[in-house]
């Protein structure tokens, strides 16, 4: 088909995929960088030791004398740049940030589409290596303030073409890429999958170099439509049926009111989301959570890190009990912990550590992945939460395990605990660890005893354990919604990615 | 340690029987007091967390900043008896 490129215009579906990407662009970026500010240190090794950032925003410092936890190290950050701003806002800020992607992959994949459907594609994809010395050469005009003639522009400027295919089909899905290599049960099931971004810190550090390439995009896309040839490309763009017609003045109307809508929307967003949490973590979560057990729900943990991987330092969240219960056992060297295993089971169990000790023991080297974006390597050493539950025999109603924790200060008067499917316990390498790195698990790391289950982020893996139980539903446990994380911080349950 | 729970008040019950509790706890790090928030609900003797605030310390009612004060006090005493216990 011959087609002259200038006659491509804008048909009407480009204009309206055009849009979607800009409604959920802005959502992406501000509820990235509420993910960002939880953890706000980037790393290019997946230890993540103290001080061996590359970058590291915000003012605070931590304390070198004494333990600190990744909790600390979160930093506010304005409602104004992230959605929906605050402290630790975490919750929300992952619902948002899940809740728009599949809307964004699902347009772009829609826009490539109908780009090859329909011809558009020639708009984009050079197919002549002249265009790189033409596209220098508007690089040199540019940098002379100097603005290439408008007949350069039809359909775009050679420059232009190079960086908007470069958006479209290098770094929109490098973005998902770096995304997807964020997520623990993806990684665990392929571990090649995150080696080839040299780790799960360098691939978090490349999401964030890809964002500020985005913004720098974005920024740089919206001044180049008000400083060339304003207000013909608007005027164009905006021209919603068959050839140019709108006036300068309508179509900067129209304009401003497309714009106008997305501002309106993330303050509404933001506003809402800030004062009913809840809310929108229950609606928001109707869609994300079906998604991600979809997407990674059946995911098994295949890592086999070498023991000469493990991180010498390892981050740590959750700070040791410090009530009289907690403390006499651990005086004891916890002789006198028990385990309780109780609820809808036939059996109910009541372990001690030498009995754990006595059940088969199995090991293995795997990456710890904190929802706050952290990362540290240990080998984890305990029994197969399967083998427990094979001891009990849960009961035909049963159909969530929930694990308990010892009050901690910073939880008190509750205590911590976390629920799951009771098909996800059957991973291998879902264990109930009472060693690390072949010694006693450390306090606070959680002694005497937690749970590693290596395809989920790191708050469901409960320490410090006291009893797990058997239950219906999760009515029964704390508000209903998963865990204490996902009752108080408004956390989403699968904890996949 | 960072965070440390030092006070809880419950105030009400309103009209429809619902108790609103609020519990401080201290974050020495920030230097900031975090407030978690809880709504009882008195005919289903149900808890419905509310939320998470973080108010500076110079912002304190004045009878909470003495609580913590006390606390940190007593806090500072007993680790001073188990250091010269050990």
């Amino acid at each position: 088909m011959d087609v002259n490129t200038y006659d491509l215009g804008f048909p009407i579906w480009l204009r309206i995929n055009h849009f979607i990407n800009l409604f959920c662009i802005f959502f992406l970026m501000r509820s990235g960088l509420q993910i960002l500010a939880d953890h706000p240190k980037l790393y290019w090794n997946d230890h993540c030791r103290p001080g061996s950032e590359w970058i590291k925003f915000g003012k605070k410092k931590m304390p070198t004398n004494r333990l600190f936890t990744s909790m600390d190290e979160a930093e506010d950050v304005s409602p104004v740049f992230a959605i929906p701003g605050g402290h630790h806002n975490l919750g929300a800020g992952r619902n948002w940030h899940f809740l728009i992607i599949p809307l964004w992959v699902l347009n772009g994949l829609a826009y490539v589409g109908l780009l090859f459907a329909t011809g558009q594609w020639r708009r984009l994809i050079p197919t002549s290596w002249s265009i790189v010395p033409e596209a220098w050469q508007s690089i040199l005009t540019f940098a002379s303030l100097q603005v290439p003639p408008a007949s350069s522009f039809h359909p775009y400027d050679p420059l232009q073409q190079l960086v908007y295919a470069a958006v479209v089909f290098l770094l929109g899905p490098f973005m998902i890429a770096t995304g997807l290599a964020q997520s623990p049960a993806l990684i665990a099931r392929y571990p090649w999958y995150v080696r080839l971004f040299g780790g799960r810190q360098s691939a978090r550090s490349l999401h964030f170099i890809g964002l500020t390439l985005l913004v720098g995009y974005v920024l740089t896309h919206l001044l180049m439509v008000i400083l060339v040839h304003f207000p013909h490309d608007v005027e164009h763009m905006f021209t919603m049926f068959g050839p140019p017609a709108f006036s300068a003045p309508a179509a900067f109307i129209v304009a401003s009111a497309a714009l106008l809508f997305v501002i309106l929307s993330h303050v509404a967003a933001t506003v809402y989301t800030r004062r009913h949490q809840r809310g929108f973590q229950r609606g928001a979560t109707r869609i994300v959570e079906p998604l991600i057990r979809l997407l990674f729900g059946s995911l098994r943990s295949h890592q086999d890190y070498d023991p000469r991987d493990v991180s010498l330092e390892h981050h740590v969240n959750g700070y040791p009990p410090e009530n009289g219960d907690y403390g006499r056992l651990a005086a004891n060297a916890f002789r006198d912990w028990r385990l309780i295993v109780g609820g809808l089971v036939e059996h109910p169990l009541e372990l001690s550590l030498e009995d754990l000790r006595r059940m088969p023991k199995h090991s293995h080297t795997a990456m710890h992945n904190c929802i706050q974006g952290w990362t540290g390597i240990a080998t984890w050493g305990g029994v197969k939460v399967q083998d427990l539950l094979n001891m009990c025999r849960p009961t035909r109603e049963a159909r969530w395990i929930v694990f308990h924790a010892f009050v901690q200060e910073e939880y008190a008067p509750e205590h911590y605990y976390e629920a799951f499917r009771l098909d996800e316990m059957h991973d291998p390498q879902t264990i109930l660890a009472y060693e690390m790195n072949g010694q006693p698990l450390p306090s606070q790391h959680g002694a005497p005893c937690r749970l590693r289950l290596e395809t989920k982020v790191g708050y469901k893996m409960v320490k410090y354990l006291r009893r797990i139980e058997l239950v219906a539903s999760l009515g029964q446990v704390g508000f209903g919604y998963g865990g204490y994380r996902e009752d108080h911080q408004f956390y989403e349950k699968v904890a996949s990615i | 340690m960072a965070t440390w729970f030092f006070h809880e008040e419950t105030l009400g019950p309103d009209d429809r029987g619902t108790m609103t509790i609020v519990r401080y706890y201290f974050d020495d790090i920030a230097g900031e007091a975090l407030t978690r928030s809880f709504h009882f609900h008195t005919p289903e003797a149900r808890t419905e967390f509310i939320d998470n605030e973080r108010i500076a310390f110079a912002d304190l009612r004045t009878d909470v900043k003495t609580r913590l004060i006390e606390y940190m006090a007593r806090r500072k005493r007993s680790e001073s008896d188990l250091r010269l216990a050990s």
